[in-house]
């Protein structure tokens, strides 16, 4: 817990019991002033902190594996194998390994983060309504971007061999319409115990 | 009648800060999901129930 916004809950809620205890019929501009205060711009302030601080701990990977069914992706990422994507980026730590999931599940476009809390709100409801999760898929094909926003400006991806193999490829991998994973060029992404594809 | 308005108000936000206190105690992704959004709620009615008694003070005083 964030001692900070504790604190600040605290004071938050002895503002609105002293406001309370101390209104009167005829209350004089002291009084508006701390209600001001207590009704308004403490509690917007405690929102606005404790939402700022969920955001955050909502990106990082234990909050992804606090839903059972996604265990087994976590563990997948500790997998000791150079050709499963999400183990290679994680165990080298090619992205923040607390954040591991967002990083490469959120998209890096404008609204990303928000549609990834939309999604978010999705699996929610499938993991409250549904006694059964048969298997877990993407919304969409896995896009370049997610992949491009660290490895376009990369001089390893764009003098790679394969890359270049074919004139046009590299822009049709920049434009997504080349998937670095549909078209069997890179691996998929999880790798499971017995090596199964997912 | 203004003064139940306020008190009311004050008790609404207080369970909206409990709400939100609680979603500082927990990464349950569930629980975050029901909280964080109702805690948001209450606390606009909350302050939206003040604000209609300042309104109502206001112009009873004929400030407005």
């Amino acid at each position: 817990m964030n001692t900070f916004f504790g604190f600040f809950g605290l004071v938050g809620i002895a503002l609105i019991f002293i406001t309370i205890l101390t209104k009167k019929e005829t209350s004089g501009k002291e009084w508006k002033f701390l209600a001001f205060f207590s009704f308004l711009v403490v509690p917007v302030l405690f929102t606005g902190g404790v939402i700022n601080e969920k955001l955050d701990a909502m990106q990082k990977t234990e909050f992804c594996e606090s839903c059972h069914v996604m265990k087994p992706y976590l563990e997948s990422l500790k997998v000791d194998d150079d050709e499963p994507l999400s183990s290679v980026h994680y165990r080298n730590n090619y992205v923040k390994q607390e954040n591991a999931c967002y990083n490469c599940h959120a998209s890096y476009a404008m609204f990303g983060g928000l549609k990834a809390k939309a999604n978010g709100l999705k699996h929610v409801w499938a993991y409250l309504t549904k006694t059964k999760i048969d298997s877990i898929k993407l919304y969409e094909p896995y896009s370049n971007d997610n992949c491009l926003h660290c490895h376009e400006p990369a001089e390893r991806f764009l003098k790679n061999e394969d890359h270049n193999k074919k004139e046009g490829l590299l822009a049709e991998i920049k434009s997504g319409k080349k998937s670095c994973l549909a078209n069997g060029c890179h691996d998929l992404g999880h790798y499971f115990e017995e090596k199964e594809d997912k | 009648m203004k003064d139940k308005k306020t008190k009311l108000g004050g008790l609404i936000l207080l369970i909206s800060y409990l709400l939100l206190f609680s979603t500082l105690v927990t990464s349950n992704a569930v629980l975050l999901v029901v909280l964080i959004p109702l805690g948001i709620v209450l606390q606009i009615v909350g302050i939206v129930f003040w604000i209609v008694s300042v309104w109502q003070d206001a112009s009873q005083k004929g400030l407005l």
